[in-house]
């Protein structure tokens, strides 16, 4: 019999098994469980707490939805949208414009890139707290330069017009620098032979990002866009800390969230709008891929 | 042969590993029965720092009476979800002997033929998760009809109502202020807006208020129930909420009725005082920022639970609570108290016994009291006085005009904000809706959401 560091060939076969068989328990139970559980849950009036009744009632949490709660579902479901675009498209120009201007190699641009990058790790709930105190009215700094430099008291995020532009504005600077990383290794992969082309040919900065640059980084852009529409779709722990819902920033997933785990949970209800949001998140996903994947064809 | 050992060995860890099971060596025993003579009694309480400090006092004394019991608290904030996820938590994996939970009031019972379901401590209780502790020696220290009323349920008890606090018409003062400017406590309505323009024409901002989280429904909420009380005794306040809450389901009753039009009137009028940009103050940093500013801001609209908090933040700062009135008959102007924190304990905690002898430790007068100072609650106990803090001698004062505030009517899960009465971050002056709109919005939205429009 052959022996080998883990053991005879025949027990050797079981490794590889063996490997898969640790993180696929993990994603059963951590992910495939949990879904599956939405769904079914998603079905019945279920408070949520445990050892309750689970009162399956078909699909009475839907016909609710689109029936008599249909005004607090579409609300809920065009702030959403707007959250989604606005995020999506800011995130992905700055992070580009900023990818542009630190992508070379110089002394202390490895410092500002890790400064951007840095609020990406920084919890939720830390920066919810951070901007929530910069911007009171009363006792922030932003709220003390807007009087000061011009004249302007402003509720900032206790108001309707500016809660939701706020929200955004601290959403695209806490993930922004994930973003930028992204950009400037495509940008990095670029072959400076076509740089160089371009510069034969008289290409400017305007025209040799036009015309190389934003080409050459569609891959990188599908890549930023999907994973940027996909965060913000289901985003609901920073709009939580900032304004609770309130002032126009009520979206699905924070709806979702206060429903299936506020103080008065019917989880039922809950995974019912999660669905909804699993609903959206395939099909805004799945046209963003059509689309990007067919502009990497065509670039 | 040798070489196989390894193998099963290393099989063998990683499935116990992935199956949450140890090797060689004994789990903790934790909230268990335990064989033992050591025992660890888990009480869970949310995060209200002078009630988590108070009871931490109470823990010490239970633990000396009784050698060889640890008390381990488990606490999270309300904010976020938290609360709601250390519950869920202890709840799944059964690890909770004495759980806080808000007074769940008949308001979340509703009757079967409304086809709504209970949630939080209610669907507890109603699955028969809740220990019924009518039978206990110590409920007998307690008021028996606030108990009933705050955490009864077909003809059990299922928690001891530990708390109440005032949050309808909640009205903090600056007492030198006030008597910088000869104005006195009001009574009426009308001396209430007296005062406010007073301190306006005076060059002050008379109100402060945390708006970005709510807090001035303080004066909507307080008006709504002082009108609904009007001409009631205060025994009547747990018929009158029934009431309402029937014809609210019926569609006999809704926000657009008159009563609720004065109310947001009033409230409208009242908010002409506030700071400028109230709608943007955070509950968190409120109660700090007026307590600083003692020139300025003569009121405040926070609940009666903020005190200790208001004390810290300026210690030097003479304060007082009042309920703000909400009409011109000082007879009307009575107390919403609202019951608060519960003490619940699971039908399966793993020491039941020892919870109730917790319960009954925490019961006795000179403990309650401790508690009482320490969270600035009004008491439950009828034997014990309600708190003796500085800023308690009105509600001391006031104590027999005091009713158990009127709870929302039902309303089914996923409602929207409207249902449960007009949206006053939408109304003027936080939002552009005049008073007219936002309660017939409301009012549609509870008619849509219980399926009668």
């Amino acid at each position: 019999m052959t022996t080998c560091p883990f053991g005879t060939r025949r027990t050797r076969r079981w490794i590889p098994w063996l490997s898969i068989a640790i993180p696929g328990i993990g994603w059963l139970v951590f992910g495939l469980y949990p879904s599956v559980a939405t769904v079914g849950y998603s079905f019945t009036k279920y408070s949520g707490l445990p050892g309750t009744a689970l009162n399956v009632c078909g699909l009475c949490n839907y016909r609710d939805a689109f029936t008599t709660m249909l005004p607090d579902v579409a609300g809920s479901l065009k702030v959403t949208i707007v959250y989604v675009i606005a995020v999506t498209l800011l995130q992905n120009g700055v992070a580009l414009g900023l990818a542009v201007l630190l992508k070379e190699k110089r002394p202390l641009y490895g410092l500002y890139r890790a400064l951007i990058f840095m609020p990406q790790i920084f919890s939720v709930a830390v920066v919810g707290a951070i901007f929530s105190l910069l911007l009171d009215p009363y006792s922030g700094p932003v709220a003390h330069f807007l009087h000061s430099a011009f004249g302007i008291t402003s509720s900032l995020l206790g108001s309707t017009t500016l809660a939701l532009p706020l929200v955004i504005v601290v959403n695209v600077w806490m993930f922004t620098g994930y973003s930028m990383l992204i950009y400037i290794a495509g940008l990095r992969h670029i072959p400076k032979e076509v740089y160089e082309a371009g510069a034969l040919d008289g290409a400017g900065r305007w025209a040799v990002f036009r015309h190389i640059s934003w080409p050459l980084l569609a891959p990188a852009t599908t890549v930023n866009v999907f994973l940027t529409a996909m965060g913000s779709i289901g985003e609901f722990a920073l709009i939580l800390v900032l304004t609770n819902g309130n002032f126009g920033t009520r979206t699905l997933g924070l709806s979702m969230f206060t429903t299936a785990f506020g103080s008065n949970s019917q989880l039922g209800y809950g995974s019912m709008l999660a669905m909804l949001q699993f609903f959206l998140t395939l099909v805004i996903g799945g046209g963003l891929l059509v689309v990007l994947r067919r502009r990497e064809v065509s670039m | 042969m040798r070489a196989r050992i390894p193998v099963l060995l290393l099989c063998g860890s990683l499935a116990l590993a992935a199956t949450g099971c140890t090797v060689g060596g004994s789990a903790d025993s934790g909230a268990g029965s335990g064989s033992g003579a050591k025992k660890t009694l888990v009480v869970a309480e949310w995060t209200n720092p002078s009630a988590i400090e108070a009871t931490k006092k109470i823990n010490a004394i239970f633990e000396k009476e009784h050698p060889g019991v640890t008390v381990k608290l488990e606490n999270a904030p309300t904010a976020a979800g938290a609360w709601g996820t250390l519950t869920n938590s202890l709840l799944s994996a059964k690890s909770v002997d004495v759980l806080a939970q808000f007074a769940p009031t008949p308001a979340k019972f509703p009757p079967a033929d409304t086809g709504l379901k209970s949630s939080g401590s209610a669907a507890l209780i109603t699955a028969g998760q809740i220990t019924d502790l009518s039978g206990q020696d110590f409920m007998k220290s307690y008021d028996p009809v606030l108990q009933k009323y705050g955490a009864g349920y077909n003809g059990g008890i299922y928690g001891v109502v530990a708390a109440e606090y005032i949050g309808h018409g909640a009205v903090w003062y600056k007492k030198d202020l006030l008597d910088k400017y000869g104005v006195k406590v009001p009574t009426t309505y009308t001396e209430f807006v007296a005062a406010l323009k007073k301190f306006k024409d005076a060059g002050k901002t008379p109100i402060f208020v945390a708006g970005k989280d709510g807090l001035q429904g303080i004066v909507y909420g307080g008006a709504v129930q002082q009108l609904l009380m009007k001409g009631q005794t205060g025994a009547d306040s747990t018929a009158v909420s029934d009431q309402r809450a029937k014809d609210f389901w019926a569609g006999t009753k809704s926000w657009n009725d008159p009563l609720y039009k004065e109310a947001a009137t009033k409230y409208t009028d009242v908010m002409q005082y506030i700071e400028p940009a109230a709608s943007g103050v955070a509950q968190l940093t409120a109660p700090g920022v007026w307590a600083a500013k003692s020139d300025d801001f003569p009121f405040f609209l926070d609940g009666s639970w903020d005190g200790n908090t208001i004390k810290e933040a300026n210690p030097d700062l003479k304060f007082g609570f009042f309920v703000m009135p909400a009409t011109d008959d000082a007879a009307n102007n009575r107390i919403p108290v609202k019951a608060d924190l519960t003490w619940m304990v699971p039908t399966w905690a793993p020491n039941k016994d020892l919870a109730m002898d917790w319960l009954r430790t925490f019961s006795r007068p000179e403990n309650y009291k401790l508690w009482l100072d320490a969270t600035g609650s009004t008491s439950t106990q009828p034997g014990v006085t309600s708190s003796t803090l500085p800023w308690m001698d009105w509600l001391n004062e006031h104590s027999d005009e005091r009713f158990v505030a009127l709870t929302d009517p039902w309303i089914p899960a996923g409602a929207p904000p409207e249902a449960a009465g007009p949206d006053l971050t939408k109304m003027t002056p936080f939002g552009k809706q005049s008073v007219d709109d936002a309660l017939k919005g409301a009012a549609t939205a509870y008619q849509k959401s219980v399926g009668k429009k």
